[in-house]
């Protein structure tokens, strides 16, 4: 079996051992402002406004999407360890606010299989805990629908529920579950 | 120790002093007893999100401030890699789509201004900031990743780099160092497309006057410790000599495993120990990486240090804290 990468490596360190001999090692870059002394003057910041930088929000037309759970600001290792699936991200529809970016996952824990798990987080969120046990021990959790501040699920046992991620606590209200999640279910 | 590994941040590295490094690294690992507990500041690394970006640059100015003082490496990580609509390099950005990479260049150059204005981070000696990519989805190009990676290599260049080096002719709290970095992660990137972001940077490594250094802050699990594995696909598709490759093997390359639970050390031990039966030096790892909120068992950076200190048996010389995407903790 031929290892792509293998080959690739051995060839490009070749190349690059060649440009680093042949390098003037100029390693130093211009300064800004040339002709102004930076240390005659109070340091100055970035150049350009951030306001300037022509960032186009391109939020997506479904406020809750099923994502890759690769693509998600949480650790691959742990990811895996978890067994983490269908994994969400929520950005409401029509919204310019790129603070309003949540994301939701489900699995088990790894020390108990039967300890189901969801994961939670955003931005401004206010708790320090991304992890959430859920209630009922009835194994691997699989999120089913999520919408911002709130997301549904369902235990390999067959229960479903909601996790209310404005007050990061799971609903008791079995009627409030019903009308969140019910149509979807 | 701490100075040696700091060589490697500042040089381009030839393949001569490659070898020489580690020689270096070998006989001090093997030398030295590694201390259990680690010395410095846990340096501070964060999601960078598509509301930073466009925040003025007061969320990633606050980082940047509120930085311990020191020497450290610090790691922004911003997304996966993407093409822009018009074909150029970016990043899949949290909450905003495929963004330019150099929107992100020049946001990262708040974090330098948000260091060199706080007094307290006098002397401070080498500050390095890896912008970095983070683990793929699989459903990448080879090409996509080679084209973010030049694209991103440039950007640092010709701003961030610029920007950095202002501040060194003035009177910093520091060294500034810029330098990539990606999370390379076996379960989730395939080796093709890490090759294709490594080819990429390397690429622009090799032809531009600026050489930059890049950190992998990725993951690995094989655990196979012998050279009969050494070339085999025993993780996700990946050979041990290929994250051996990511981590040391090519020209600028540090590594930062990242080090949640305690189990984990003992992979990296087993990779030098595959190394070395296959005739390969040992990887002198640059650092730990621990994130908080994530669940592992580790339950905070420094006993994350000390467990990859008895695992694998060497004192990197950094430690850093990613912080979850909610910044709370």
């Amino acid at each position: 079996m031929v290892h792509h990468m293998r080959r690739t490596t051995v060839s490009f360190i070749g190349l690059t051992a060649v440009a680093a001999l042949t390098a003037c090692g100029a390693h130093v870059a211009t300064l800004v402002a040339p002709g102004s002394s930076p240390a005659a003057q109070a340091t100055l910041p970035p150049s350009r406004p951030l306001g300037a930088a022509a960032i186009m929000p391109t939020v997506p037309p479904n406020p809750g999407t099923l994502t890759p759970c690769s693509q998600l600001p949480f650790p691959g290792p742990v990811a895996m360890q978890d067994q983490l699936h269908d994994c969400w991200v929520v950005e409401p529809a029509g919204s310019s606010d790129l603070s309003r970016y949540e994301f939701f996952m489900g699995g088990t824990s790894p020390q108990d299989r039967q300890q189901g798990l969801l994961i939670f987080e955003r931005p401004t969120a206010g708790g320090s805990q991304n992890v959430y046990s859920v209630p009922g021990h009835g194994g691997d959790v699989t999120v089913y629908l999520a919408r911002w501040s709130f997301v549904c699920y369902k235990v390999a046992s067959g229960a479903e529920g909601e996790f209310d991620a404005e007050t990061a606590t799971f609903v008791t209200d079995q009627a409030r579950v019903g009308t969140d999640c019910g149509k979807a279910s | 120790m701490r100075r040696a590994f700091l060589t490697t941040w500042l040089r381009p590295r030839s393949i001569g002093l490659l070898a020489t490094l580690v020689m270096a690294g070998s006989a001090l690992v093997a030398l030295a007893p590694p201390a259990r507990a680690y010395v410095g500041p846990v340096s501070q690394s964060w999601y960078v999100t598509a509301a930073d970006l466009v925040g003025s640059g007061g969320e990633i100015y606050n980082e940047g401030y509120n930085a311990p003082s020191g020497p450290q490496v610090v790691f922004l990580q911003a997304g996966q890699v993407c093409v822009t609509g018009g074909g150029g390099s970016g990043f899949l950005t949290y909450g905003g789509g495929c963004q330019p990479t150099y929107n992100v260049a020049y946001a990262v150059q708040w974090w330098f201004y948000g260091f060199q204005q706080n007094p307290a981070h006098r002397g401070s000696n080498y500050v390095v900031l890896c912008v970095t990519t983070s683990n793929g989805t699989s459903s990448n190009t080879t090409d996509n990743y080679r084209v973010a990676a030049e694209g991103l290599y440039e950007d640092l260049v010709n701003q961030t780099v610029v920007y950095a080096n202002y501040l060194n002719a003035g009177s910093p709290n520091a060294h500034y160092v810029v330098a990539g970095g990606i999370d390379a992660e076996t379960s989730w990137d395939k080796p093709n497309e890490v090759s294709g972001w490594l080819v990429g940077w390397l690429n622009k490594r090799a032809t531009l006057s600026t050489q930059l250094n890049y950190g992998a802050d990725g993951a690995y699990y094989g655990t196979c410790a012998t050279s009969s594995c050494w070339n085999s696909p025993i993780d996700h598709g990946w050979a041990p000599s290929q994250m051996y490759a990511v981590y040391y093997g090519w020209p600028g390359a540090n590594s930062y495993p990242q080090i949640y639970d305690n189990t984990w050390p003992a992979i990296y031990n087993d990779l030098n120990q595959a190394a070395a039966s296959a005739g390969k030096a040992q990887i002198p790892y640059t650092g730990v990486m621990w994130g908080c909120g994530t669940g592992g068992n580790e339950p905070n950076a420094n006993q994350a240090y000390s467990d990859f200190v008895a695992g694998a048996h060497q004192s990197p010389s950094y430690l850093t804290l990613i912080h979850s995407l909610s910044k709370t903790c």
